[in-house]
């Protein structure tokens, strides 16, 4: 398994060099560690609050639309995402938050809803864990899986346009 | 896999008309002037596409005659068959634009905290 970066090493003064992402085919799990340097409480805000949420969840010219985020246990986040030009509907979300303890950590579960806001019946669990790390946030993400095939459709159906789009962007990085 | 090389890989493929390539050499290997005549885009663009697939290891190509002829390596493609790895680079590109976020003034954000050591 190539895990290089999930500890708190370091080594390089690169602030992006502790990213990592990690997949355990197994056990279905995808788990994700990027380093960011700002304090815990703005890095807590861009995920709970809808405004902000908003503006950075879905990938680039797709827009997230927050219609509801209820950041407790029980509570729910309701949004649609959707592509800019409107090439693909937009598709809908709600995801149940199941823990919430304020700037340490996030536990939901993510499942896509019909035109009704009726969630399908699997969903899948994401944690998001907020540390300190030398005056930034390290943010790590595991997210498991109850579904393959229900994954597949979130992917394909509700980002598969702006995922390629992002993609691009991330691509004119990568070719250099 | 290393994930580097797997967010290479599917960047190289997400373009549209990279797709589009790759999906036509799901088909068979061809030149490189079926490329162009199938995608209706000019010579160069297809020609540059197609260096970024090989560079990214998706595509070989071999010489014949006056053409060079493309075709798909197929452990890479059955590698980015795996939705896994295109929802990790989904996270990553989350994350990128989550960075650019917290970094960018495109919000209205309160400046009165200032870091504490600078």
């Amino acid at each position: 398994m190539t895990s290089n970066g999930t500890s708190n090493d370091d080594t390089s003064t690169d602030s992006t060099s502790t990213d990592g992402i990690t997949i355990d085919r197994e056990h279905q799990t995808l788990h994700v560690a990027r380093t960011y340097p700002f304090p815990i409480d703005r890095v807590w805000h861009a995920w709970t609050d809808p405004v902000a949420i908003a503006a950075w969840w879905g990938p680039h010219e797709w827009s997230t639309t927050v219609l509801a985020m209820d950041v407790r246990p029980g509570g729910e986040w309701r949004y649609q995402l959707g592509p800019d030009d409107g090439s693909v509907e937009p598709s809908r979300s709600i995801a149940t938050y199941r823990r919430v303890e304020p700037h340490l950590l996030l536990d939901y579960v993510d499942a896509l809803a019909d035109a009704s806001w009726t969630p399908s019946d699997h969903g899948w669990v994401t944690q998001v864990r907020f540390t300190d790390a030398a005056g930034g946030t390290a943010v790590d993400i595991v997210t498991v899986f109850s579904d393959e095939d229900e994954l597949r459709r979130a992917v394909e159906l509700g980002m598969a346009g702006g995922y390629a789009e992002a993609l691009e962007r991330l691509s004119a990085a990568l070719e250099r | 896999m290393d994930i580097d090389q797997v967010q290479l890989r599917l960047s190289a493929i997400a373009e549209p008309n990279r797709f589009r390539i790759v999906e036509l050499l799901r088909q068979g290997s061809r030149p490189v002037g079926s490329i162009v005549d199938e995608l209706g885009l000019g010579q160069p663009q297809v020609s540059r596409h197609l260096r970024i697939l090989a560079e990214a290891g998706i595509v070989e190509s071999t010489k014949q005659a006056q053409q060079r002829i493309y075709r798909l390596r197929p452990e890479p493609i059955r590698d980015l068959g795996d939705w896994v790895e295109r929802y990790a680079a989904l996270w990553s590109e989350r994350m990128d634009r989550l960075g650019d976020h917290l970094a960018g003034p495109s919000e209205p954000s309160h400046t009165n905290e200032d870091g504490d050591d600078r």
